[in-house]
């Protein structure tokens, strides 16, 4: 059976005062170990709530959508290396910034990224290829990334094989400069018209 | 019997509550189980039987509704190798429009020099070979460039010879200065276009070709109009190489048409390409500090968007590229007293032959000797020239832009997903391509090869 991978990644400028990452941590937090269809799609509709309200502060991003064999490598790529090389140290956390992991002690950004693989050819699969149909020149602003975003509770999660939810950095006293965004392996970001 | 899917099918797989992340990811383990691992097997074994390993070629396999077939995102260049120039169009026509069927030396025995057409353009000097890409007139020497040699026609440039004569104009321009080794120029036209202004700086500039697709006869980039002005200019490229220095600096010849408008249709074929250009250690080593970027007109002001990494490279490493559109260079106006009404021939800086090394003082690379300086009283600075002088590499987000994931280093430019593919349907058991999408959506056509399925 083929499959598709969709992913879609934003740096969220968040002031100490937003609500956004309290929310979002809370969302993730409360989630159940064990969804049904209609809890898994509570779920995200709850998420993209909260990420609607800050499209106007999203600074940087990147997303994909891939068919075929590719899909699921995918997948367990954007995974496993969020979840193994996105850490911040502890020691980084002072005000002052470490001179290698952090440049700048500016740290107002918080990075949320979203993966999902469907299968392929399923009611899902083409809702994400008919929403990520955009023109070449739209690829990289704010209104595409909240469509691509508002999508996700439109999908039929009986099609969705897996799915993932990730918010860096964990702490509510860190975050990451437009410097860190800049250099360290964030080349890949594109600046969100 | 069926079973009935559980009430909560997704089940937590990984949760983190971190400082350094939050995250959860579920799997829904009744759809991973009921994927077929034969069909993926054979699938498997399919895309080994189209050409190695995945990465290879770059295979990106859907299943159809066929037991027997598989879909495939393949490489356009790499299927045009496998299948022929004019893969499921065999029997298309390539349209030629204007063409006389003569070189630029009046002679029609262009035909039987076709298959060396590769090995006559390559670069004199070995050390500009690395950097020429001759993947466009390879696609005569192919076994399927039989057909291709068949079709083929030279292309003649446009009457009034614009881009050959705005050439030869930068040449002047340079000439005034000695011929500097550091400065290369760059050629990013149309891709005849290209061609035609390469052929006017060949006596001076030694031509790097890289043209890296092969024509199609429903080709997004019309490359077989930029293979027919090769074709043509064949002549002059080949005596301009006895004429110019063995040591004359590169011009790389660019077709700005790569990035071409892919509307994904089915009636287009995405033979669309990447840039190559040397990197800045390479240009460093070949002694070049100066980049001219020729572009068509004063509405191109900046690179194109796979050039953009390359270009701010460059300046990061002190090689400064400045950009000419050619609509800066203009024929000066007929004198009124003029005994005859024949158009001007030669083109300048500023479209005046007192304007012409003004050039230079926009530029500041080189300052002409006091011979060849403006005559007195100097002229003011031209006013219909574009500020491509001041024009410096800006960083930008483009769909070619270095791309990493995690925090790895950068693997450098990259086809953006679905750039220069093309889909097909292969067999799953012998991979022999039945089919051949002209466009990444629609209906398959049939292939015209022997394959079976």
């Amino acid at each position: 059976m083929s499959k598709t991978f969709f992913g879609i990644q934003v740096v969220v400028k968040n002031f100490v005062s937003d609500p956004l990452r309290r929310q979002l941590h809370e969302i993730i937090a409360r989630s159940d170990a064990e969804q049904s269809l209609t809890e898994k799609r509570a779920f995200w509709k709850r998420v993209a709530a909260v990420l609607n309200e800050a499209v106007p502060v999203f600074e940087l991003g990147f997303w994909d959508l891939i068919s075929g064999s590719g899909a699921e490598e995918e997948f367990e790529s954007w995974s496993s290396e969020i979840e193994g090389s996105l850490a911040t140290e502890k020691e980084e956390m002072g005000t002052a910034p470490d001179e290698i992991s952090r440049i700048s002690a500016e740290k107002r950004y918080i990075v949320v990224t979203l993966i999902f693989l469907v299968e392929g050819g399923s009611n899902s699969d083409r809702t994400l290829a008919e929403r990520c149909d955009v023109p070449e020149s739209e690829y990289w602003t704010r209104l595409t990334f909240g469509r691509l975003i508002a999508t996700i509770p439109l999908l039929n999660f009986a099609n969705v094989e897996a799915d993932a939810v990730y918010l860096a950095p964990g702490s509510d006293e860190d975050g990451l400069s437009m410097e860190d965004l800049h250099g360290g392996g964030y080349e890949y970001l594109k600046m969100l018209l | 019997m069926t079973v009935a899917p559980p009430a909560r099918p997704f089940s937590r797989k990984v949760y983190v509550d971190g400082e350094d992340l939050v995250g959860a990811r579920w799997w829904q383990e009744s759809l991973r189980l009921s994927a077929d691992p034969i069909s993926r097997r054979r699938a498997l074994q399919a895309l080994a039987v189209l050409g190695g390993s995945a990465a290879v070629f770059g295979l990106i396999a859907a299943f159809s509704g066929s037991d027997d077939h598989v879909d495939i995102s393949m490489d356009s260049l790499e299927l045009q190798k496998r299948e022929g120039w004019n893969a499921g169009q065999q029997g298309a026509a390539l349209r030629f429009p204007g063409s006389t069927g003569v070189d630029a030396d009046g002679s029609r025995g262009w035909r039987e020099t076709l298959p060396a057409l590769a090995t006559e353009l390559a670069p004199a000097q070995s050390s500009l070979a690395p950097f020429y890409v001759p993947t466009l007139f390879q696609s005569l020497e192919a076994e399927s460039g039989m057909t291709l040699r068949s079709a083929l026609t030279p292309v003649a440039p446009e009457p009034g010879n614009r881009e050959f004569l705005r050439g030869q104009a930068i040449l002047s321009l340079f000439k005034a200065v000695q011929m500097p080794a550091d400065t290369a120029v760059i050629l990013d036209l149309e891709g005849p276009s290209s061609v035609a202004a390469a052929a006017g700086l060949a006596s001076g500039f030694e031509p790097v070709f890289t043209f890296d697709n092969w024509p199609h006869p429903l080709g997004v980039v019309p490359s077989h109009l930029t293979l027919g002005s090769a074709v043509y200019h064949r002549p002059l490229f080949l005596r301009a190489r006895a004429e110019r220095s063995p040591t004359a600096p590169p011009v790389f010849v660019l077709d700005r048409n790569r990035l071409a408008r892919y509307v994904d249709e089915d009636g287009q074929f995405d033979n669309r390409y990447v840039a190559k250009l040397p990197t800045s250690d390479n240009l460093k080593s070949l002694g070049i500090r100066h980049l001219l970027y020729v572009t068509p007109s004063k509405a191109d002001l900046r690179e194109l968007d796979d050039l953009n990494d390359d270009f701010v490279g460059f300046a990061k490493t002190s090689i400064d590229v400045k950009v000419l559109p050619l609509t800066d260079l203009d024929p000066a106006p007929a004198a009124p007293t003029a005994s005859t009404s024949a158009p001007s021939t030669a083109y300048y800086y500023g479209g005046h032959p007192l304007t012409h090394l003004w050039f230079w003082h926009s530029y500041g690379w080189y300052t002409p000797p006091t011979a060849a300086r403006l005559p007195a009283p100097a002229p003011s600075p031209p006013r219909n020239v574009s500020g491509g002088a001041a024009y410096r590499p800006a960083l930008r987000p483009t769909i070619f832009s270095s791309r990493t994931l995690g925090t790895g280093s950068g693997v450098g430019k990259q086809k953006p997903s679905g750039f220069g593919r093309v889909s097909v349907r292969a067999s799953k058991s012998t991979g022999n391509i039945s089919g051949i999408r002209s466009g990444r959506s629609g209906s398959f056509g049939r292939s015209g090869s022997g394959s079976g399925g």
